[in-house]
């Protein structure tokens, strides 16, 4: 997904190679700001969805989008279901002051989104489920050795240490979230691309 | 690891097992024969040979130990000690056995027999049957890392016997149980000492007082168990006799 430069970060590129900024830049830092504040007391619980949209109402579509782009670039694959309903809100109710809704649009990439992260916490919980099944039908796994030459201590573990400390499955469940977290990122950026109509 | 190494451990395998584990209570000696092929083969167009390696490997009784037993023994490095710190810190009850083993690097006898690995390997299996030895095993090595695959058996048999003979032994003698975490754990009396390090102290008192032991072994079993301030009477006692 391509970052999208703020106001702030493009004046401080210009502001090297020339020593003033014209009004427009100045306005533009200001409307950003005043955003960035926004946004703030939103991820803050001060405001609801609903201030949300009063408070930006009248702003052009530039900074909407941004805003926007703000909520989904901190969405991340290990959100909690709080972190992401917090989020869709947000996108959902700025979407509806833009000039061409595509909200439903919006809300079927969220919800996939959100699939997403549930189907890797099944296939999580299945791997971790044949693997308790796997020590338990063969108690040898569970079997700890500390070696110091010709000394050898055994000591069986517990089922939960036992899956603690099982490689294959620390691997396997490596495997699939990085799967689950390319398919997570792909959704993503279509999502970006919507918003960024 | 080393990568050779690695490969030489994942590549061995146990061909033939021996028909008894290694003894709760006793010693056990196991005949090994390491099967490799020679290092030598892609030279040697058309003639098959096998090289077989054989000696043994021999164990003292396992012992059952609590981690903070185990830290009172010589001979372990300061990275196992603090490992074995922590546990007997946190699960002091938790039940280790120790098994201390004994081999030759250099073998009793090498040959070359004609053959390839699996059918040497089925001419001896038929052998170990015909002779009915219940203690040798056949083991497939990796080349000249044969001792890598020894050490894989080695250990292969003792996580083989400790899960199917001693944890079991233990448990059916009351010595150990499973604590609500599902841990192995040592047994104690209503005095809060291991069911085991009585069992053991009561059979070293009874040899040192019939002069089959040195009383200092005594008195470095009851210093790994921590208990000689509660048998000190007892041991005062066995010089009063004398």
């Amino acid at each position: 997904m391509a970052t999208i430069k703020s106001a702030i970060e493009i004046a401080m590129e210009k502001s090297k190679k020339i020593d003033k900024l014209n009004p427009q830049e100045m306005a533009e830092i200001k409307q950003e700001e005043k955003i960035a504040g926004i946004l703030a007391k939103y991820y803050k619980d001060e405001i609801q969805p609903d201030d949300l949209w009063h408070h930006l109402k009248g702003i052009s579509n530039k900074y909407l989008v941004k805003a926007q782009n703000n909520f989904l670039q901190s969405l991340t694959f290990q959100s909690n279901v709080y972190e992401v309903e917090k989020r869709k809100n947000g996108i959902l109710a700025i979407e509806n002051l833009k000039r061409t809704s595509q909200s439903s649009n919006i809300e079927l990439y969220l919800e996939q989104l959100k699939k997403v992260q549930d189907d890797f916490q099944k296939d999580k919980e299945q791997l971790i489920q044949n693997a308790k099944k796997e020590l338990k039908r063969d108690p040898q796994k569970r079997l700890q050795t500390l070696q110091q030459g010709n000394q050898i201590i055994l000591k069986q573990m517990s089922l939960e240490e036992a899956l603690e400390q099982d490689q294959q499955l620390k691997q396997h469940l490596n495997q699939v979230e990085k799967q689950f977290k390319k398919k997570y990122n792909m959704g993503k950026e279509k999502l970006a691309d919507i918003i960024n109509e | 690891m080393d990568k050779r190494i690695q490969y030489a451990f994942e590549h061995s395998k146990i061909l033939k097992w021996p028909k008894q584990l290694l003894s709760s209570f006793g010693t056990s000696e196991i005949h090994y024969h390491v099967l490799t092929e020679p290092v030598y083969s892609e030279f040697t167009k058309g003639v098959t040979e096998t090289v077989v390696r054989e000696g043994k490997v021999s164990w003292f009784r396992p012992q059952l130990l609590t981690p903070g037993y185990i830290l009172r023994i010589e001979g372990f490095s300061d990275e196992a000690k603090n490992a074995l710190s922590s546990l007997a810190n946190e699960m002091p009850d938790i039940a280790s056995i120790l098994y201390r083993f004994h081999f030759k690097r250099e073998v009793d006898s090498m040959s070359f027999v004609s053959g390839n690995l699996e059918s040497v390997a089925e001419k001896i299996a038929k052998d170990i049957n015909k002779r009915g030895d219940n203690l040798a095993a056949i083991i497939k090595g990796v080349g000249d890392l044969w001792d890598i695959s020894l050490s894989k058996f080695i250990l292969d048999m003792m996580t083989r016997s400790a899960q199917q003979s001693q944890f079991p032994e233990l448990r059916k003698k009351g010595l150990i149980s499973y604590n609500q975490f599902g841990q192995q754990v040592v047994s104690r009396d209503t005095q809060g000492i291991p069911l085991v390090a009585k069992k053991e102290i009561e059979s070293m008192f009874d040899m040192v007082k019939h002069g089959d032991m040195e009383p200092r072994d005594l008195k470095s079993e009851l210093d790994r168990w921590s208990l000689f301030e509660l048998y000190q009477d007892r041991f005062f006692d066995l010089f009063r006799r004398r």
